[in-house]
């Protein structure tokens, strides 16, 4: 992100924490549009359905929300370099939480969902209520 | 409608790197997301997605569900992603 340097640069000069609050808000603000708009772009393609060109279509996709979850990353980075936590920039407590969510979804790659969906055409699953017996045994140990 | 609910291999090893009160609430969740939903008219293999976050000790996880609702024999299948 190229405004990365711009905080950088205002933060170091002496004396400038309430403009370098106001760059990392703008920085917050501008990291969650992007993110609106990626997932509208992911919402699109997948209405688009077309089977053949899917697989590339969600390797780009997953892509771009790699390439936004390291931005973000960033942007995380300067706003607790400030040294009040994340709650005291406007909307950075909501780009946390999105970017705890983005890098949870992308814990499942592209090749675990295709294997996943694999299993499942296979009938490969477990019933829940299974599922949940083993937790319950596991609990009261 | 009732689903019946199942769960892939990795959706079960994703629960299974969850503590213990977080697998039970995650199941709880699991339970709760295909309730309202109506079956669909045609096969539709597109995952579906939903999370949530729960604090527990100063930490924060988060939980990523997708999930699939098929046609006959009406049966929804997770796949479960966890970061923390």
């Amino acid at each position: 992100m190229v405004a990365f340097a711009l905080f950088d640069f205002v933060r170091s000069s002496e004396g400038s924490l309430d403009q370098a609050r106001i760059v990392a808000a703008e920085l917050v603000r501008a990291a969650l549009t992007d993110l609106e708009q990626i997932q509208g772009l992911d919402a699109t393609l997948k209405a688009l359905e077309k089977p053949k060109a899917n697989r590339h279509a969600a390797a780009l996709t997953l892509g771009l929300y790699e390439e936004w979850s390291r931005e973000a990353e960033g942007v995380l980075e300067r706003v607790k370099r400030l040294g009040d936590g994340v709650a005291t920039i406007d909307g950075a407590d909501e780009l946390n939480r999105a970017h705890g969510r983005t890098r949870a979804m992308l814990s499942i790659s592209l090749d675990d969902l295709i294997a996943a969906n694999d299993d499942i055409d296979a009938d490969r699953t477990v019933p829940i209520e299974e599922v949940r017996r083993d937790l319950r045994l596991k609990t009261k140990r | 409608m009732i689903y019946a609910l199942k769960l892939s291999d990795s959706a079960i090893a994703g629960l299974q790197s969850l503590p213990l009160w977080l697998q039970d609430e995650t199941l709880d969740q699991i339970d709760t997301l295909t309730m309202g939903v109506k079956r669909p008219r045609k096969p539709d293999i597109r995952p579906l997605a939903h999370d949530f976050t729960r604090e527990h000790d100063q930490e924060t996880h988060y939980i990523f569900i997708r999930y699939r609702i098929s046609t006959p024999p009406r049966q929804s299948t997770f796949e479960l992603s966890v970061a923390t």
